[in-house]
């Protein structure tokens, strides 16, 4: 459910993430995670399409980061397939799945703390390029990196603070930053895990009215606890709870789904 | 301040020209001062050091990985050459060659096994391995002359200059050590040099960004050995001897000392580091034996007061001088 | 044949040995995340001060009390003068226990000087004992025979009693140790004493089979890290396994492959991380 960015975004390289043939952008076959006899993640089936806007929701220890991590490379799944844009990248290692198209942020902001913003964005702008292995020139002789960061940063009106050091930043400020990361690339499909996390009331609405300026050519999943966010932002959602997918459909639909209110929402 | 910023500009040239003149002129000021060469040989074992506490500074400092094997790769290298010289009877700049392409073997070969580990269990890796080789080089006899050690490696002739003039030595090492210090400059300030960095500060950002942690990191790890090796090299040309100790635990100790002591993570300060054990040791020797005592009071000291190493104070110490400290500015935007 | 039980008998005792030692270095390292640099420092001093300790008083066992209580005190005082500064900040702690061990190699030299000393044993632990055609040193025997004893009543301290679970509470999870009101600097300090006198009665009991000399020290810590490496960090089923495996196949390369020497270490050690860096028994 994403507003339509303005002319100069839409310039921007954001390809929908689709396969061959119009395949989906993101096919869960049987995911399935154990860790040792602990059962995380029980036998997930789900479809994202391209440009859908897809929230995963649950309780507590549904499994839902799990997946996060199942998806992105953190973890090898025990059984099951992920097929993303058509190619079957399940045991593909996390780095090369960046280079796909796939981007993520993390539920405990992991930023790199002791430097600068600029500094984490030109990191992220330099990820996929032959650039990082320069080894002689300095790096600021990469004005396109700079550029780069410095678009990101005025889209959350932050250019001002670009030398400042995360660590000295607030920390709703750094969960914004922790999205433009991972905007960094264009990614074609983005995992968004908890992005309203620890924030308050005033600073979560912030965040959705960013996070709804989002081109609707990126596909985006999100893990939301918080479920005004979640119905706000996305197209359809899945519930998932201990491990296993208990409803996978539009948004209304879930919102009269009964299954649904008993044991997430807790309505008799 | 206009007067006081062309003030300080003024001792910062002044310094730095006072530096300069003393490590161009330094065998003239050994005479003239002391009458020996005294000044110069303690000058020509801080650059050798310089260097090889530059490349422990690459995994150290800037990559986060404590080696405390890293004195391994100096050894190796000497060895190879002490063994190429003595007994094979090749020629110096093949020697010095073949002990650098050795050195980055190694590491290429010590790389993978190691970087399965961080943290503790790397720094643990890196001494069983240290270890492993001083092994080697104490029971090889057939190759390494064993407890012996392998000397009468002396210095050769560079076109017209005899490098066993202690001077002639000093002036070709701080040439080495000058060239060494550009490179890692440029490196440091390099996208890879930056991505090491970011490595260190979250290898699961990294990763999630698209970087092959594991490549950068062996990279790394090879040019830190191949830095080493260099010290190596210029390392048994100045002792012309070498043998088991040089490998044992304290030389790794004292090398990760220069570098904490002088500023991990910095360019220079690993050199400042060494510049300060290496005078230290001298000074201390000449008095007393127990050298290792203050040495560990050092580590205990330095790690206490001041972790950032000496260009931490000397950075504090700035601050203070110019009576302001950086404050962390909170963003406007409504957080 | 002969060869192959006196060999393994050889690597048994030293690995006896080793386990003393090894244990107090993973059970540091387990609660305290650190590798306790000083660790060969505590042996070296708990074996020369023994040594002193019975050249006053004729008593094998006063010399083993009275350097425990010493290396004890010493490691209390370590923890709270020192390493309790620099909370949280593991790589700093580490280098002062360097530092330490520098102090005391250099400390040790200065009041023991450089020649080796052997503590002397109680006579009924000399000599060989026969079995069939063989001679087993006693003192041997009894080396495994002690290990043994501590390495149960460890195991029985750590799994049956309510101390010891705390304690494994401790190293498992610290955070959460803390929430439920475990006192963790107490813990951590109570094991760093802990493990610094398993290497103090390593030390003594070492010091009458290998000898003390300077230099000891840091002789064995290579060895005690290739035992944690393998057995994992913090498990003592992983220090008693390890150092079995170390005793033997450094015993038996040694006498095999001579010229090789710690390489015959270097290879377990590269399967173990290779296959399973965090140890047999390790935890995360």
């Amino acid at each position: 459910m994403g507003i339509e960015m303005d002319i100069d975004e839409k310039k921007g390289k954001n390809a929908p993430c689709f396969g061959p043939g119009g395949s989906p952008c993101l096919r869960l076959d049987h995911l399935s995670k154990s860790f040792g006899g602990l059962r995380a993640v029980k036998e997930v089936s789900l479809v994202v399409s391209p440009g859908e806007w897809k929230a995963i929701i649950g309780p507590n220890g549904a499994g839902k980061t799990t997946l996060f991590n199942l998806i992105a490379g953190d973890l090898i799944p025990t059984n099951g397939k992920i097929v993303f844009q058509g190619e079957d990248v399940t045991r593909l290692p996390c780095h090369r799945r960046a280079y796909k198209g796939m981007a993520r942020t993390f539920q405990i902001t992991n930023l790199f703390f002791n430097l600068s913003v600029i500094e984490n964005l030109v990191l992220a702008a330099q990820a996929l390029e032959r650039t990082k292995f320069s080894l002689f020139r300095p790096i600021t002789s990469y004005p396109h990196l700079y550029e780069k960061g410095m678009e990101l940063l005025r889209r959350i009106q932050m250019e001002k603070q670009r030398d400042e050091l995360i660590k000295n930043l607030s920390y709703g400020v750094q969960r914004q930053i922790e999205i433009m990361l991972a905007l960094t690339k264009e990614p074609h499909l983005l995992l968004l895990d908890e992005p309203t996390a620890g924030l308050s009331p005033a600073e979560a609405a912030i965040m959705v009215e960013m996070l709804k300026k989002l081109p609707t050519s990126i596909t985006i999943l999100i893990i939301e606890h918080d479920m005004s966010v979640a119905f706000e932002l996305a197209d359809s959602i899945t519930v998932l709870h201990n491990g296993e997918v208990i409803a996978d459909a539009s948004v209304e639909e879930i919102r009269q789904n009964r299954l649904v209110q008993e044991t997430y929402l807790g309505v008799k | 301040m206009r007067v006081k910023r062309v003030k300080r500009n003024w001792i910062k040239i002044a310094f730095f020209l006072i530096v300069f003149v003393v490590f161009l002129a330094a065998p003239y000021i050994s005479f003239a001062l002391l009458g020996s060469n005294y000044l110069t040989e303690l000058l020509t074992q801080s650059l050798i050091y310089g260097i090889a506490a530059f490349s422990l500074n690459l995994l150290l400092g800037y990559l986060g990985l404590p080696s405390l094997g890293h004195g391994v790769y100096l050894g190796i290298s000497a060895y190879t050459t002490a063994i190429c010289l003595a007994k094979f009877h090749l020629s110096p700049p093949v020697a010095s060659i073949i002990a650098l392409l050795i050195v980055i073997g190694s590491a290429a070969l010590f790389g993978p096994v190691t970087l399965r580990a961080r943290g503790v269990y790397f720094l643990m890796i890196t001494l069983a391995l240290a270890m492993v080789v001083w092994g080697l080089a104490y029971r090889w006899v057939s190759l390494t002359s064993g407890d012996n050690g392998i000397s009468g490696i002396s210095r050769p002739q560079l076109g017209p200059w005899s490098l066993r003039d202690i001077s002639n030595y000093y002036y070709f090492v701080l040439g080495i050590f000058l060239i060494c210090l550009f490179i890692i400059h440029r490196i440091v300030r390099s996208p890879f040099g930056r991505s090491l960095v970011g490595i260190k500060e979250s290898e699961s950002r990294m990763r999630t960004l698209g970087y092959n942690v594991w490549l950068h990191q062996y990279l790394c790890f090879l040019i830190a050995g191949f830095f080493a090796g260099v010290a190596g090299v210029l390392f048994i040309f100045y002792h012309g001897f070498i043998s088991p100790p040089s490998l044992e635990l304290t030389p790794n100790i004292e090398i990760l000392l220069m570098v904490a002591l002088g500023g991990p993570g910095t360019v220079i300060g690993p050199f400042i580091g060494a510049i300060v054990i290496v005078f230290l040791k001298n000074f201390v020797s000449a008095y007393t034996e127990r050298w290792l005592i203050i040495l560990g009071a050092v580590y205990i000291v330095t790690v206490l007061y001041a972790p950032g190493g000496l260009m931490d104070v000397v950075r504090l110490v700035r601050e203070l001088v110019r009576g302001e400290k950086k404050v962390g500015k909170k963003a406007p935007n409504g957080y | 044949m002969d060869f192959v039980i006196l060999q393994t008998f050889n690597g048994l005792s030293y690995g006896a040995l080793l386990f003393l030692f090894a244990s107090g270095l993973s059970l540091i390292f387990g609660v305290m995340r650190i590798i306790n640099i000083s660790h060969g420092s505590y042996y070296l001093l708990a074996g020369y001060i023994a040594f002193t300790l019975m050249q006053l008083v004729n008593s094998y066992l006063l010399g083993m009390l009275g350097a425990s209580v010493v290396i004890g005190l010493l490691a209390v005082l370590m923890v709270r003068v020192f390493l309790r500064k620099l909370a949280g900040n593991d790589l700093g702690q580490l280098l002062i226990t360097m530092g330490f061990a520098l102090v005391f190699q250099d400390l040790a030299l200065l009041i023991w000087g450089g020649d080796p000393s052997t503590i002397n044993v109680p006579n009924f632990l000399n000599g060989p004992l026969v079995v069939g055609h063989f001679y087993f040193p006693r003192y041997r025997i009894f080396m495994v025979l002690v290990a043994i004893f501590i390495g149960f009543w460890l195991w029985f301290f750590q799994a049956k009693t309510r101390v010891g679970a705390i304690v494994r509470a401790a190293v498992d999870n610290e955070e959460m140790a803390c929430a439920m009101g475990i006192n963790v600097p107490v813990v951590s300090m109570s094991v760093y004493a802990l493990g610094a006198i398993l290497a103090a009665i390593g030390g003594v009991i070492g010091g009458g089979f290998l000898s003390i000399y300077p230099g000891l020290d840091f002789e064995l810590l290579p060895y005690a890290f290739v035992v944690v490496i393998l057995g994992g960090r913090g498990s003592l089923e992983g220090a008693m396994l390890g150092s079995l495996v170390v005793g033997l196949v450094d015993n038996f390369g040694k006498v095999l492959f001579p010229e090789l020497s710690y390489f015959t270490l270097f290879a377990p050690m590269v399967l173990m991380l290779a296959i399973r860096p965090t140890g047999l028994f390790g935890k995360k």
